[in-house]
């Protein structure tokens, strides 16, 4: 069945504890991940929530297929109103914790209140404890995860945690499962530590019974017996993201310096695998692509249980800052994830601010006598300290680029890279325009995972183009095209990652990043459902998902002009092959955001319009 | 056609001094599906990026990057004799 056909709903407030049931329609419906988080907070939502108040409910989903043994799909949603964006906030993260919510006979949890003193949910095949933490509050995530298992002594236990960051409510505090596996962006941490919850333990030893096992079983050894022999998904395992970071400076779009330059001069030490070990994975997946480091040398040491730096955060803490020591980069790293920090937004707030100082914005009496400089490399570890703790100037930047430019003053505004109060990922639109679109179309703010990347379109021969033809995408598109067929491929693609995240499944696993094909995830759900579906219902499941986001937005307050990227992406990069060029052209842009809508059934101020609402059904949020 | 070409490691290059040759360099991941970071390739008109691939089984949507003599192309541009080619895997999606 692939679902226990329960919902486990906590009120933190009363610590009441209730479990809800549903039937197979509402499954078919809404699947799992984000597609039951949205039914949950457009149901349980007032109109002006404050995110980091008790009426903010808190929903973990895992996806329909999660817990499974079905190759690459361990993922779960956390969802909630964003402290960072005051938009919808969701953020997926693989491991370990998802299935293991499942084998506990759960298909999401509801938390709504706050706990008047800290707490952990202890939920073990079926039955739900709410314990005491304040023992553990303070604590690293490190301390917490062993604290959690020693105590209730059982050392399969999977713990979704915060750690100080999300206790301070730092504005981009992530949450982690396993020590390195993160819903990394929108600061649900801190909705986590506001609501007096440090951890949710979980414990499960019976997944939902698959209708049809044989079947996955065959599916999971087709994947095991391809990873080694296929192009992207042997790179993803051998390299994992940081082998991209060579081609995207080579292109000339390597975040640097806040995004201004687009070549960082020492990309190759911070694309070294000096450090690395041998790679790890998440729960039944054999691409196995998690990077993991140690560094034993001299005064920096980096453990090895917090994973390692990829790609994004060897870019924004690195490259951006115009770091390349990758020391330094790889235990900020480990700082964060022992403090529960998103390390994009993280990067990208020191960056900013090292760009208002070097333009004489700031100086270093508001920095704590920092010296800001693009490349210092002694200012990075000393700022995650600052910011995580919320202490002097990284009480400021605790709060996001956005709400620091409003206190540096209206001069520092064009030198924000950031969508809805999110600061972005590190792609930039300049060399690849689809991804300028997901920026701005994202509900939860500048996304890199809205879509599919262009490059996998640029050819015929690209793996997006022969792989997505099964979904109508059969013609190549240029990089920085902007035109109509551009705008089909993140349309139709963005409905395939919205399927995607409702059933659970990793993007490193599946075409077009990695080598499981549609056809292979089609006969997987149906394996493990029994359901006589195919890609039409699941495509519909997941542009049901996006049409209940952008309601939950417009409900927030949201509107069509929230969909725009910084004015930076305007300018040109200063180096590297496209540099002092214009590629994005803001007229041009606008328009192919405006053809999206159209395309998707939304009206002119960015809500969904009756008719769409009544296909998807979805009336019900009329009512 | 194809097998006028000659493919010949980085070492053996002094065996065609004075030949036109393609240098091709394959960056970082590319590296695990070719005899070596750095070939040379013996030239002929009408050669192109895609032939080279070809040849090592490398199929075209595995590089994400042609660079010819520092410049952008396609795989199907047709090479210049002496030219450096250097190819990078494909990349997106973090
Ligand atoms: S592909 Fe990588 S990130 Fe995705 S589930 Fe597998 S190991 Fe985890």
């Amino acid at each position: 069945m692939s679902y226990n056909g329960k919902i486990l709903k906590v009120n933190l407030s009363s610590a009441e504890v209730e479990i809800e049931k549903k039937e197979e329609d509402f499954y078919r419906r809404y699947f799992g991940g984000h597609g039951i988080g949205l039914y949950y907070l457009l149901n349980e939502s007032g109109e002006e929530t404050d995110p980091l108040g008790p009426d903010n409910p808190l929903v973990f989903a895992p996806g329909l297929l999660t817990g499974q043994r079905i190759p690459a799909v361990p993922r779960y949603i956390v969802m909630a109103k964003s402290p960072l964006t005051n938009a919808l906030g969701k953020s997926e993260a693989g491991g370990w914790w998802g299935p293991e919510l499942k084998k506990a006979g759960f298909d999401a949890i509801v938390i709504t209140g706050a706990s008047p003193k800290p707490v952990y949910l202890w939920i073990k095949d079926g039955q739900v404890e709410i314990r005491d933490a304040t023992h553990l509050w303070g604590r690293e995530t490190g301390e917490t995860q062993d604290g959690i298992r020693e105590e209730l002594d059982d050392k399969r236990i999977q713990v979704a945690q915060i750690g100080p960051a999300g206790e301070n409510q730092v504005l981009y505090a992530n949450i982690v499962n396993n020590l390195a596996h993160f819903n990394g962006r929108n600061g649900l941490g801190a909705v986590m530590g506001a609501k007096n919850l440090k951890a949710i333990a979980v414990r499960g030893t019976a997944a939902p019974e698959a209708e049809n096992a044989e079947q996955l079983k065959e599916i999971f050894s087709w994947a095991v017996d391809n990873i080694s022999e296929h192009p992207l998904g042997s790179m993803l395992h051998k390299h994992g993201t940081p082998g991209g970071i060579k081609t995207v400076n080579a292109q000339g779009g390597l975040p640097t310096n806040n995004f201004a330059l687009g070549v960082c001069d020492d990309a190759e030490e911070l694309a070294s695998e000096q450090y690395s070990l041998k790679p790890k994975g998440c729960y039944a997946c054999p691409v196995v692509c998690k990077r993991v480091v140690e560094i034993n040398e001299g005064e920096i040491k980096v453990d090895r249980r917090y994973g390692g730096p990829e790609y994004e955060t060897l870019a924004a803490i690195g490259s951006n800052c115009g770091i390349s020591d990758l020391k330094i980069v790889a235990k900020a790293n480990e700082l964060c994830n022992r403090y529960t920090l998103d390390t994009i937004s993280l990067g990208m707030t020191i960056s900013f601010a090292m760009r208002c100082f070097e333009e004489g914005i700031i100086g270093t009496e508001d920095t704590d006598g920092l010296e800001l400089k693009f490349g210092n490399k002694e200012v990075i570890l000393p700022l995650v300290e600052k910011i995580a703790r919320r202490e002097g100037f990284g009480d400021l930047l605790s709060r996001g680029s956005r709400r620091a430019a409003e206190v540096f003053g209206p001069e520092s505004e064009k030198f924000l890279v950031e969508v809805k109060g999110q600061e972005a990922p590190m792609h930039d639109p300049r060399i690849k325009s689809g991804l300028g679109l997901q920026y701005a179309l994202s509900v939860n703010g500048a996304d890199h995972w809205y879509a599919q990347h262009d490059p996998f379109f640029a050819t015929a021969d690209g793996f997006g183009v022969i792989e997505m033809s099964a979904l109508g995408i059969t013609e190549p598109v240029e990089p920085l095209d902007t035109g109509a067929s551009k705008v089909r491929m993140i349309f139709y693609t963005s409905l395939l990652n919205s399927a995607y995240d409702v059933l659970g499944v990793c993007m490193f696993g599946y075409v077009a990043r990695s080598l499981i094909p549609l056809d292979k995830l089609a006969a997987a759900v149906k394996a493990a459902t029994g359901w006589n579906t195919s890609w039409w219902e699941m495509i519909k499941a997941g542009e049901r998902a996006l049409a209940m986001a952008r309601e939950y937005n417009r409900r927030q307050g949201l509107a069509a002009a929230d969909d725009r990227l910084p004015r930076l992406f305007y300018s040109f990069l200063e180096k590297g092959p496209f540099g002092g060029k214009i590629t994005l052209e803001k007229e041009q842009f606008e328009a192919a955001v405006a053809l999206y809508y159209g395309m998707a059934g939304w009206t002119a101020e960015g809500g969904v319009t009756e008719s769409k609402l009544e296909e998807l059904g979805l009336a019900w949020l009329n009512q | 056609m194809f097998s006028d070409i000659k493919f010949i490691l980085a070492n053996t290059i002094i065996c065609l001094e004075g030949r036109p040759i393609i240098t091709v360099r394959f960056i970082s991941a590319l590296q695990d599906y070719v005899p070596a970071a750095e070939v040379k390739v013996k030239y002929y008109p009408g050669l192109t990026v895609r032939t080279i691939l070809e040849e090592y089984k490398l199929p075209a949507g595995q590089v994400g990057l042609v660079l010819v003599d520092q410049k952008a192309e396609t795989v199907d541009c047709a090479l210049k004799d002496n030219s450096t080619v250097e190819l990078y895997p494909i990349f997106g999606g973090g």
